[in-house]
């Protein structure tokens, strides 16, 4: 797997995780099974739960 | 005469045996419930007289060597300046005179007994000696004045007169004209301007003492002798606003910088070299300010003058569980000892379910501020201060339209495709610029660089707003001495991206700082 793939297959596991797809430890598993070592695995899910802002579009055009 | 520093009962008991006023009219639990002010208070002037001492010390020094020295070549030619067989001894001498000028001894005999590798100790105690047992005196000074001003002894007694409490070697000129003059006691321009002025040692405030090693005391006069001599008694009202620390400040206009940052270091309780030490200290220490050419002591009715308060700005929405709530109010408590807020305005504060998001921060993209969420699940102190961190760089330091100009914008950051949205931050304007130099030279930053995560998620871990947030919320755990915030910031600089260790958070530390100090809204910085 080259590197712009395993960024593409890690995306998919941050993203599904985040979409409540899968479980934490379930995230963490299948990053290890992508070969990142279990500490980045679990130290890079972690970190990413503070990302935590949300945009809203202008009300004025309806959407949310 | 308080000769050494006493435990606080006997001080109290020892003045209390000097009173002025008679005993039945002396309240002694008024002026033991100020322990905590008297101590700050000592505190305040001990440090601000070391550094005093110490500016002194360091001009006394320079100007004598460069008396006691002379320019002789070395025996590789070079010109050096070295001390002068002849002169050494004036230069001793010299040292000497200044040191029983400063009353680091008591007189000239004290150097026969000193052991001269203790000389230091002894310094400290004598200076600390006349410090510790004026800061009493205005302590007692103040239980005496606080209680002239109720109601019915100030109608009683409205006025004092100016008496010599006891002999002083050399009596402040002004002082001596002034004895046995009478003022109502509301007269402040007269006791606390004229007095007590600054520019003849005095304290700036209407109780005694009126200055160090001052004499001077008061004396109650009644209200048909105020009346004899032409005083407007019916004009006088009890001032109640006044505080034992109220304006307590110190003129640092002359002070070498770097010992006016030692002395505010010392001060905040914020000299340790480690993190997690100096947050326990800073947690004692005081709420200064630095105001340029003074510094100024925090209290009640003299409140820091730039900032308001926003304890009341995060408005709770339906839902909030106490002990969410607990958590959002030990934040807004830590972040009140640190800073005052600016131009903020009230926010809703939300309680979501969400496992995923520990917090979030809500805004329209016209730049209005919706809401703060915190996860009852997952939200900690950390979170909170985290989400506010986004709230005051996206409310308080934003630029003007929530835009900056796109050249610079563009020059500094690259072709950033959301720039509009980036640019409502003002950690990305120039007033941000060291605390980006000293975040992305910094190792936690190095940490998220190298990890192996998704590019996207890693591009916005390292965002400036983001990485702003995080160094907040650490920053205000650092400064405020929160236990549990400390504990946690570790606890995420331990397993997770994005937090600091205590050396590396240090250049941060100092940015965010500067930024709070620049903008005046500093409490304890």
């Amino acid at each position: 797997m080259d590197e712009e793939e395993l960024d593409k297959a890690m995306t998919k596991i941050y993203d599904d995780f985040f979409a409540k797809v899968v479980d934490f430890e379930a995230a963490v598993e299948k990053l290890v099974d992508l070969g990142v070592s279990e500490k980045d695995a679990r130290s890079g899910l972690a970190s990413m739960m503070t990302i935590n802002f949300t945009i809203i579009d202008d009300l004025e055009s309806g959407t949310r | 005469m308080i000769t050494r520093p006493v435990p606080f009962e006997q001080a109290v008991t020892m003045l209390e045996q000097r009173a002025i006023v008679p005993a039945s009219e002396w309240n002694a639990a008024l002026w033991r419930s100020k322990r905590e002010e008297v101590a700050q208070r000592s505190f305040f002037s001990a440090n601000v007289e070391n550094m005093r001492f110490l500016n002194r010390a360091k001009k006394f020094i320079s100007d004598t060597l460069e008396l006691a020295t002379k320019e002789v070549i070395d025996p590789d030619g070079k010109t050096v300046r070295m001390l002068s067989g002849g002169d050494r001894a004036t230069f001793v001498r010299r040292m000497r005179e200044f040191m029983i000028q400063e009353s680091m001894v008591s007189g000239e005999e004290e150097f026969f007994d000193v052991d001269q590798k203790e000389i230091t100790d002894l310094r400290s105690e004598n200076r600390l000696r006349l410090i510790y047992e004026t800061n009493l005196r205005q302590a007692y000074g103040f239980g005496q004045w606080k209680q002239g001003q109720s109601p019915a002894i100030l109608k009683r007694f409205p006025a004092q007169r100016f008496v010599r409490d006891r002999i002083v070697r050399v009596k402040r000129p002004r002082h001596a004209l002034s004895e046995g003059e009478v003022r109502l006691k509301s007269d402040i321009e007269y006791w606390g301007n004229y007095q007590n002025d600054p520019k003849i040692g005095g304290f700036g405030v209407p109780w005694a003492p009126f200055g160090f090693n001052s004499g001077m005391g008061l004396q109650d006069v009644d209200r048909e002798e105020a009346i004899a001599l032409g005083l407007p008694v019916e004009k006088i009202k009890p001032d109640t606003k006044r505080g034992l620390n109220s304006k307590l400040g110190a003129l640092v206009k002359t002070a070498d910088p770097d010992l006016k940052r030692k002395l505010l270091l010392k001060l905040r309780g914020y000299e340790a070299p480690d993190a997690a030490e100096r947050g326990r200290r800073a947690a004692q220490g005081l709420q200064v300010e630095d105001k340029g050419d003074t510094i100024q002591l925090i209290t009640e009715d003299s409140p820091a003058s730039g900032g308001s308060n926003f304890a009341d700005k995060l408005i709770n929405k339906k839902g909030v569980t106490k002990r969410v709530d607990a958590i959002k109010q030990r934040t807004l408590g830590a972040i009140e000892k640190v800073h005052g807020d600016g131009p903020l305005e009230q926010i809703e504060f939300i309680q979501t379910r969400s496992k995923r998001y520990r917090g979030k921060y809500v805004y329209l993209k016209s730049g209005e501020a919706l809401e703060i969420q915190l996860s009852g699940i997952s939200g900690t102190e950390i979170t909170t201060a985290h989400e506010i961190g986004h709230w005051i760089d996206h409310q308080a330091f934003n630029p003007k339209d929530h835009k900056y100009d796109a050249k610079e914008f563009f020059k500094l950051f690259g072709d950033i495709k959301d720039y509009k949205l980036r640019s409502s931050w003002g950690s990305y304007g120039p007033e941000f610029a060291e605390f980006r130099k000293a975040y992305v030279e910094s190792e936690g930053y190095s940490r998220i660089e190298q990890a192996t995560a998704p590019r996207g998620y890693k591009k916005y871990l390292l965002s400036m707003h983001e990485g702003w947030a995080r160094a907040y919320s650490q920053w205000i755990a650092e400064q405020s001495g929160d236990e549990i915030m400390i504990a946690e910031a570790r606890k995420r600089n331990d397993n997770e991206l994005g937090h600091w260790s205590d050396e590396d958070f240090a250049p941060i530390s100092k940015a965010i700082t500067n930024i709070f100090t620049k903008r005046g809204w500093m409490r304890k910085s």
